[in-house]
């Protein structure tokens, strides 16, 4: 033992509860040290003290009671009134963070399915025409995404499979590079849809929905975002001037060659102005054509012309529906174009 | 060791340590009538754990008589062999109120001490050695009983002034 640890033994000594071997150390020790002697010396008077029975009962009875093992009195703490009542408490509290947990779980799933069928839409349901945009704004047609950021991640509920319907002429030609903001052209690209065979004739808009649900991948928030914003406000269809000199439809992926003129045959869901508008080099948009419309008509944008590129580039154009007439004032939109159908073409 | 190297060693510590208390002179005749007490009265006492005990505690009394004497007369007086015999003691009234106000400073000192020092305290007055007191308060090692044996004494003996026979508060 190291002299820190024999010096510990001094106060075993004057209660004689030292076991032989660290009697006998300590007392060689303190032979050897006079401090340690010195301090056994002193510590004489208290052995003596305690060699009395009686005395050790006296001290024995001014400690109090004896200290019950730690098992114990964990035990008897635990049964306090006070503690159980904060341990009750505590379990209700917990059970019904847990309710109210497993409650707002539930309330966010049937959003999740809401948004589903707002992309979606059972095709059965849907008729051959375009289903109705709304509700109409002034200027922006299209569903407020916000209602789908607060969808958590991963709890949108798995997209509808694709309709049983078999794929028909009516999917040909429909939309192109669709966008629910320019801004999000990174975004938008991922949303390009599988282009059925291209048919002469043009499909209806009401197969757009369709399309628009496709993307859409089961229990992705973002992919969700991105369905929502990849519904056009303004169904449309991509028309090309073909060797005879008339617009037929294409498929949205239908390769553009520089000199190809294109036009969009749009079929609005209210009355209205139809207004296309084309991102100018400067970053702001300028008005195509602003044209009054009827629900459930068929029309085409430009009316006169066509949109063309001599030159491989990129047309990035936008269709809206508005109430009044869209002001041939380039300035009235800003650089940010309004919420619409984004357009993308691509002439190679 | 051999009783009579344990006597020299003795001798040596006794010395030194009288010499803190008393005169050197005195202290070296202090030394030598404790050693003629063993020789003659407790010859027969030859352990180590036994001898240093039995000499500590016969040269505390003699210091006690002495400082007596010393403090009754003003003046110091040899203390014979025969006046510090330990049964003799044990009867001294001084010596037995001397004992009663030392329990009684005791007896105040270890309410006030903690928990834990309490418990290990009665475990000790009790007769526990330091193996069994370490199973009783669940302690890790003995050398974590022998720790906090140290620090409670330590604490006892500063509620009591730091003395534990008379208070130097």
């Amino acid at each position: 033992m190291s002299r820190e640890e024999i010096q510990k033994l001094l106060g075993g000594y004057a209660t004689d509860t030292l076991s032989e071997a660290e009697r006998r150390a300590l007392l060689e020790a303190a032979l050897e040290d006079q401090e340690l002697f010195d301090a056994l010396a002193k510590e004489q008077a208290l052995r003596d003290a305690l060699r009395e029975p009686a005395a050790r009962q006296q001290l024995i009875e001014a400690l109090g009671p004896a200290r019950a093992p730690f098992a114990v009195r964990g035990w008897q703490w635990l049964r306090q009134p006070a503690v159980l009542a904060m341990a009750g408490g505590l379990a209700v509290l917990l059970l019904v963070a847990g309710l109210v947990l497993r409650q707002t779980r539930h309330t966010v799933r049937p959003e999740a399915m809401v948004a589903d069928a707002i992309t979606a839409g059972p095709p059965a349901a849907v008729p051959p025409r375009p289903a109705p945009v709304k509700p109409m704004e002034p200027r922006v047609m299209g569903r407020n995404p916000k209602r789908l950021v607060r969808l958590p991640a991963g709890r949108a509920a798995p997209a509808p499979a694709p309709p049983p319907t078999p794929p028909s002429a009516e999917g040909a030609g429909v939309g192109g590079l669709i966008r629910g903001a320019p801004a999000d052209a990174g975004e938008a690209k991922s949303q390009m849809l599988p282009a059925p065979p291209a048919t002469p004739a043009p499909a209806p808009v009401a197969s757009l929905n369709g399309r628009a649900r496709l993307p859409m991948a089961a229990g992705s928030l973002a992919k969700a975002k991105s369905a929502a914003a990849a519904k056009p406000a303004v169904p449309y269809t991509l028309l090309r001037k073909d060797a005879d000199g008339a617009y037929t439809s294409v498929a949205f992926d239908t390769v553009l060659h520089a000199g190809d003129s294109v036009r969009l045959q749009v079929e609005p869901g209210e009355a209205g102005y139809v207004n296309l508008f084309q991102r100018a080099a400067t970053g702001g948009w300028n008005l195509v054509e602003s044209r009054p419309v009827e629900k459930g008509q068929r029309y085409v944008v430009p009316s006169t012309g066509g949109l063309e590129s001599d030159v491989p580039a990129r047309l990035e154009l936008l269709l809206t529906i508005s109430r009044g007439e869209q002001s041939a004032d380039a300035g009235a939109l800003s650089a940010t174009a309004p919420a619409g159908s984004a357009i993308m073409i691509e002439y190679r | 060791m051999e009783r009579e190297q344990i006597l020299v060693k003795l001798r040596e510590r006794i010395v030194a340590f009288a010499a803190s208390h008393v005169q050197g002179d005195i202290a070296e005749d202090l030394a030598q009538e404790v050693l003629i007490l063993l020789h003659e009265k407790y010859h027969h006492v030859d352990r180590l754990d036994e001898l240093v005990p039995l000499a500590l505690q016969i040269a505390r009394f003699k210091i006690m008589s002495l400082r007596r004497k010393s403090q009754r007369h003003g003046e110091y007086t040899q203390v014979s062999v025969t006046d510090i015999q330990l049964p003799d003691l044990e009867a001294n009234p001084e010596a037995l109120v001397e004992r009663k106000l030392m329990l009684e400073r005791l007896t105040q000192a270890v309410g006030r001490l903690g928990g834990r020092c309490r418990e290990l305290l009665r475990l000790k007055l009790q007769g526990r050695n330091f193996g069994e007191i370490q199973k009783r308060m669940g302690a890790q090692s003995i050398n974590t009983v022998y720790t906090w044996d140290h620090r409670c004494r330590q604490q006892l003996l500063d509620l009591m002034g730091g003395d534990w026979e008379t208070d130097k508060k």
